[in-house]
């Protein structure tokens, strides 16, 4: 019975109510589901059940719908605002949807699509694996279902990791705590030494019988507390040197870390994210790691040990006083507290505010021309006026918040500071009771050190917060998988000959949309195919696969007979040159760029290969010639010349398998011949797939590929293609050549017609 | 003008016919679903996409069509409408509210407000959750005191 299969998601498993048991009767469930939309679209649970002879969607109170596995032609999602529905297209065409869901399940619902039409085609069943976290009805994440919230790593987890990078520095840390401690001690000793220095000169306590002369007295404490003084200058800027050190070093250690896992992320990862989220990772979440490493942890550590060394002084000096002191305490630390609350949320306004103030800002700078050409300049103002406004609504709340907040502290104290001189000095007028003038200040000089960083304790606390965030978002960009460079056994090719089969692949960026449709093709070495079809058709996708950009759903790419995931990935890569439409240049010179790749080449290779891609002559004509500096911060070249660059480096690389996606923009037509001797130059000798647009590239082409909606829908020599009366191609190169005629008509340039 | 223009059931596919001519299974679509869903709708082919119609309101079409139209809209837009927000909380910076909506209970977790909610005015705002479910405030100010506060804590 296959409900006990182990190493299936639970998530198809459900547990069904009783009620869907009935409508079974004793048919076995393959899988089932659980949705948390109904059909109506209420919120809900509703399940999807696939037995051996039909498929069931079900809710409470309204009847199933069945559908008998013979009379299924399709199944599909079709996605819905905020979610989607599983729909089956029967043999007579009628379309039903059996079971709806929200954006949470999609990909669930997607696998569930696939799996209920490889069972009506007779295929076998084969459960994927699902990813995220499993969701209940009402939207909550399940831990318990197998699924994770990928939200919050538990606290302690963070610090056991956090612990595993501090490692390595466990000497550095261990002496920074003993020269901290060291510098707490010296500086709670003072107000001793000022106490023994007063009772001396009043003759007071332990020196009220005392026959030492006071000045020699006052020589010796004075003298300890120089010393007192140095010990606290040694062991502080020792211990400052050494904190920056240890917290610049780990965090460069979690920068190197990120860089090298960003590198190795797969690109779906890339995709989902940001390029500037990944790149706050980096610097924002470790720079904010490092301040509460250098500021936060130690103000921690250091006015623990002084809370409780100077709680036990003061007890020891005088326990009803001490007492008094303590009073305010946990008034200071709610106060600071609450005020915090406060705080938070109009410190968030105040960033919010500030930072769409920003952006309307270099809007109105980086605009300024459209701005003008709308004459929109007084809208904009306005709108600028409105933001300054409420900013300024803002950070005036936060700063007198802040105003307040200080002198309330202030109050609390000043209860503490009356009632010890009132207590303090009364008992020194008691002669029994001991108490003496030194005390007195020691106690005074003691309550500063006390109360100062009480009020200081809460937003600390809550900074430690902010950092663990920090600190867990960085492991979670460490915890990503990345791609499998080194899976055991993979095969070695150092050289590839150069053997492309598609078989049956389907692949999809998001589960539930299926981009790739079963397609199934051979490219022999030496061959040149070229890909044709409308844009969005899916030929970069295949492009992204034969790269193992990305994993196929199903089906697999072989590679000389091996399937691509087998062979090393970055082996595979070596193998592979890609000319894209839009090359991004690394910012360093020509000469760097062509030869990206191959540091070890040297100049003459770098020419000849320069040469062999029409490049040399442009590169020349630049002042700095193949010094150039190009990149980010560098020269602009055009996207022609950017094109023949990249072109130089694929020869450069001499790759078994060449990848070239030719540019749709029109370029004047001496370039294009350039570029175009310049392709014939690099595909000589290789295997080429191109994402083909000019009627050179496709009159070359030993094959052209047509593909429409993510299937081959045509394939043959552009000859054959051409004369096919009804064909898609030639329907598609008719279109093109009115368009070209249309355009032609209106500029200078005719490029040559398809 | 678009009076001769009607639409039809199977199943749960919607068709539409043009003057009589062979039904075309069709996508209602709303043209800003978010900002105006009281018309600017747009009839898809379903399969070639391309735009078979653009109807303002509804009121043009006879009543049966106006029926399935706005059953198709109903299905393909279930929006959901938050009418008390019961409990809110911010755990490490995610914030995690419960609220009741017109579908039903639901729970979800809110990142990055300053981009998942948006204002539609002073009163109106849309909130995103992490998996990309929409929910819609009409108008805080309607909203129970309770709700207000717990709403308050985490935008
Ligand atoms: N990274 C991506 N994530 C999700 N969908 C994508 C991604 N890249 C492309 N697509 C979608 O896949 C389809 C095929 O795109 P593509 O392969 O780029 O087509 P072509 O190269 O033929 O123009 C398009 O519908 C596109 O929107």
């Amino acid at each position: 019975m296959p409900a006990t299969e182990p190493d299936i998601d639970s998530r198809f498993r459900a547990e069904l109510p009783s009620s869907v048991k009935i409508v079974l009767k004793d048919e076995v469930p393959v899988f089932s589901m659980e949705s948390d939309v109904l059909r109506n679209g209420s919120f809900g649970a509703s399940f999807l059940v696939l037995t051996g002879s039909r498929v069931i969607g079900f809710e409470e109170a309204v009847d199933p719908v069945i559908v008998s596995i013979p009379e299924i032609r399709n199944v599909f999602t079709d996605e819905l605002f905020g979610g989607g529905r599983l729909m089956v297209e029967k043999e007579n065409g009628e379309k039903v949807s059996l079971v709806h869901f929200s954006r949470n399940l999609i990909s669930e619902f997607a696998a569930a699509a696939r799996i209920i039409e490889d069972i009506s085609e007779g295929h076998e069943v084969i459960f994927p694996e699902l990813e995220g976290a499993a969701f209940s009805a009402s939207g909550v994440p399940l831990e318990e279902r197998g699924g994770r919230s990928p939200l919050d790593m538990p606290r302690w987890k963070i610090l056991r990791r956090m612990a595993g990078y501090l490692a390595p520095y466990k000497l550095q840390i261990g002496a920074l705590m003993v020269l901290t401690a060291l510098s707490v001690l010296a500086q709670i000793w003072t107000p001793l030494l000022a106490k023994k220095i007063i009772d001396n000169i009043l003759k007071q306590g332990e020196f009220a019988n005392s026959p030492e002369p006071a000045g020699d007295q006052i020589n010796k404490y004075v003298i300890y507390f120089g010393c007192a003084f140095v010990i606290i200058f040694l062991t502080r800027t020792s211990a400052n040197l050494l904190k920056v050190w240890v917290g610049g070093r780990l965090i460069a250690d979690f920068r190197a870390a990120l860089h090298e896992q960003i590198q190795r992320l797969t690109m779906a990862y890339h995709n989902q994210k940001e390029s500037g989220q990944l790149i706050g990772r980096v610097m924002s979440d470790t720079a904010e790691l490092y301040q509460f490493l250098i500021e936060g942890a130690p103000y921690l550590f250091i006015n623990l040990l002084m809370f409780v060394g100077i709680g036990a002084i003061l007890v020891a000096l005088h326990p009803t006083l001490a007492l008094f002191v303590f009073l305010p305490v946990p008034f200071l630390l709610g106060g600071g507290g609450w005020f915090w609350k406060k705080l938070v949320p109009l410190f968030h306004k105040r960033g919010n505010r500030s930072n769409l103030l920003y952006s309307v800002l270099g809007e109105s700078v980086r605009g300024v021309k459209a701005v003008k050409a709308l004459g929109q300049e007084n809208r904009r103002h306005k709108q600028f006026t409105k933001g300054n406004d409420s900013l300024f609504a803002v950070s005036y709340r936060v700063d007198g918040t802040f105003a307040k907040f200080f002198e309330v502290m202030a109050l609390f104290m000043g209860v503490g500071t009356v009632s010890v001189w009132y207590f303090g000095g009364h008992s020194i007028l008691d002669p029994n009771s001991g108490f003496t003038f030194g005390k007195l200040v020691a106690f005074v000089s003691y309550m500063a050190m006390f109360y100062g960083p009480l009020q200081w304790f809460t937003a600390v606390m809550n900074w430690s917060t902010h950092a663990l965030t920090a600190s867990e978002r960085i492991f979670q960009v460490l915890d990503q998988k990345s791609e499998v460079y080194d899976r055991e056994n993979a095969i070695s090719l150092p050289k590839a000959k150069g053997d492309i089969s598609f078989q049956n692949v389907r692949f999809s960026y998001n589960r539930g949309k299926e981009i790739i449709k079963g397609v199934s093709f051979d490219i022999h070495s030496g061959e040149m195919i070229g890909l044709v079809g409308k844009s969005g058709a899916g030929k970069s996708t295949i492009i992204n696969l034969v790269c193992r950009f990305y994993d196929v759903d199903s089906g697999s790419i072989r590679i000389d007979g091996h399937d691509i995931r087998d062979i090393k990935l970055e082996d595979w890569r070596r193998n592979i040159g890609i000319v894209m439409q839009d090359p991004f240049l690394f910012s360093g010179t020509i000469t760097d760029n062509i030869a990206y790749g191959n540091p070890d080449v040297n100049f003459e290779e770098v020419v000849r290969a320069a040469r062999a891609a029409k490049a040399h002559e442009f590169i020349l004509e630049k002042e700095e010639g193949y010094d150039t500096v190009v990149g980010e911060g560098g020269v602009d070249l055009s996207g022609g010349e950017k094109q023949r660059i990249a072109i130089a480096r694929a020869i450069l690389n001499d790759p078994p398998v060449l990848i070239l996606d030719e540019a749709t923009s029109a370029v004047d037509s001496e370039t294009e011949k350039a570029i175009q001797e310049a392709i014939g130059n690099l595909v000589k000798g290789r295997t080429t797939i191109a994402i083909a647009h000019r009627l050179a590239t496709l009159r070359n082409a030993s094959r052209l590929i047509v593909i429409d909606n993510g299937k081959i829908i045509e394939e043959g020599s552009h000859e054959t293609l051409l004369a096919k009366e009804d064909g898609y191609f030639a329907k598609l190169v008719k279109l093109q050549a009115e368009n070209n005629r249309m355009h032609s008509a209106r500029t200078a340039y005719s490029t040559d017609d398809v | 003008m678009n009076s001769n223009l009607k639409l039809s059931r199977k199943g749960d596919a919607v068709f539409a016919s043009r003057n009589g001519s062979p039904p075309v299974e069709v996508k209602l679509l709303f043209a800003r679903p978010i900002s105006a869903r009281d018309g600017q709708i747009s009839i898809l082919d379903r399969e070639n996409k391309e735009e078979l119609a653009w109807l303002n309101s509804l009121d043009k079409l006879d009543p049966a069509s106006q029926r399935i139209a706005r059953q198709a809209l109903d299905t393909r837009y279930p929006v959901s409408r938050i009418t008390s927000v019961e409990h809110s909380f911010v755990n490490h910076g995610h914030r995690y509210l419960k609220v009741m909506t017109n579908r039903g209970f639901r729970y979800f977790n809110l990142k990055e407000p300053g981009k998942n909610v948006t204002w539609l005015s002073d009163d109106k705002l849309v909130i995103r959750d992490s998996m990309g479910n929409r929910f819609e405030i009409e108008s805080i100010s309607s909203l129970d005191p309770e709700s207000r506060k717990n709403l308050n804590l985490v935008l």
